[in-house]
């Protein structure tokens, strides 16, 4: 799987090829120095494996958070499968890189919303939710910044993103189900 | 737990110890001592393609690190029940170790656990503070 990006004229509409998805926002560049600005969208290419990581078990109920859930296994795949496919580790990286940013951005995002959800319908553990999604938040951060220093070792990376998957899977099915159950016997 | 159900074996699978994954978790407080996971290979690769959906030939980092965090997750998970019973204790990060490592797993109380994945063995080498 592979990020790539295709350009079109001003005005001119680009739609997702077919087996690609659309991972970023779309950017206006001056290609040629010109009044001329091209629109620039970004894909990510689908390879056969993807979506593995994500089950419909792990949905909770709460059809807000089930959504950004599935998004973030798939940025997490996205990341995985990045650093898990054949190849030198110095030509991964750039696609490594962007894939943990693009999964780092989004676990940020889905915590504070999560939390914002969680506010409004009263959860009574939302405190001890926030202080676990800061800890790991707080991990994961470190974590981006010892790669950065140290030039992203493979051995750290790999095991990097194996604690990853074991930490949101259980999160999801264990933390998150707790505030789904709590909705449901409270009809918030 | 973890997307996986684990119930009681009545022995485990035989293991190749060379190949195991041992993850050790110290605990600290009113009860001091080591537990210990081992994983076998053939476990250890049906977990990851289990949680990851994703077919991999050999152990490696990736593998192990799940393991470990997987085995943090459990003792932490108990270490919360014993403080419901005004238990106080505390777990260190994991050790993870491929193979047998003879000294961290001599002694002390052992169960065989069968999961989705595979049989593991748990071992508990616990002391009363």
């Amino acid at each position: 799987m592979r990020f790539f990006e295709r350009t079109a004229p001003p005005g001119k509409r680009i739609f997702a090829p077919r087996g690609h998805r659309r991972v970023d926002k779309p950017l206006m560049i001056d290609y040629n120095n010109s009044n001329h600005y091209y629109i620039v969208q970004s894909y990510f290419a689908l390879g056969a494996d993807y979506r593995m990581m994500w089950k419909e078990k792990y949905r909770i109920g709460i059809p807000l958070v089930d959504r950004q859930h599935k998004e973030l296994f798939d940025r997490v795949e996205q990341f995985v499968a990045a650093l898990r496919k054949d190849g030198e580790w110095a030509e991964k990286l750039p696609e490594i890189k962007k894939t943990m940013a693009f999964m780092q951005n989004y676990v940020v995002d889905h915590f504070a919303a999560e939390e914002v959800y969680q506010k409004q319908i009263g959860y009574p553990e939302r405190e001890k939710h926030h202080q676990i999604h800061q800890d790991f938040t707080n991990y994961v951060i470190q974590c981006a910044a010892d790669f950065e220093k140290n030039g992203y070792p493979e051995r750290d990376v790999q095991k990097f993103a194996g604690k990853l998957l074991a930490w949101l899977i259980n999160h999801v099915v264990a933390t998150d189900l707790k505030m789904s159950r709590y909705v449901k016997k409270e009809g918030a | 737990m973890l997307d996986m159900e684990i119930t009681r074996a009545d022995s485990p699978e035989k293991a190749d110890a060379g190949k195991d994954v041992t993850v050790t978790i110290s605990l600290t407080g009113d009860y001091s001592g080591d537990v210990v996971f081992r994983f076998p290979q053939a476990t250890t690769l049906n977990i990851v393609k289990t949680l990851s959906g994703m077919d991999i030939s050999q152990v490696d980092d990736f593998a192990t690190s799940m393991l470990g965090e997987m085995a943090n997750i459990i003792s932490g998970n108990a270490v919360s029940a014993l403080s419901e019973t005004d238990c106080r204790c505390d777990i260190r990060p994991p050790k993870i170790t491929l193979g047998n490592g003879p000294e961290q797993t001599e002694g002390g109380d052992s169960v065989a656990l069968r999961s989705g994945a595979g049989d593991l063995r748990e071992q508990f080498r616990l002391a009363q503070s």
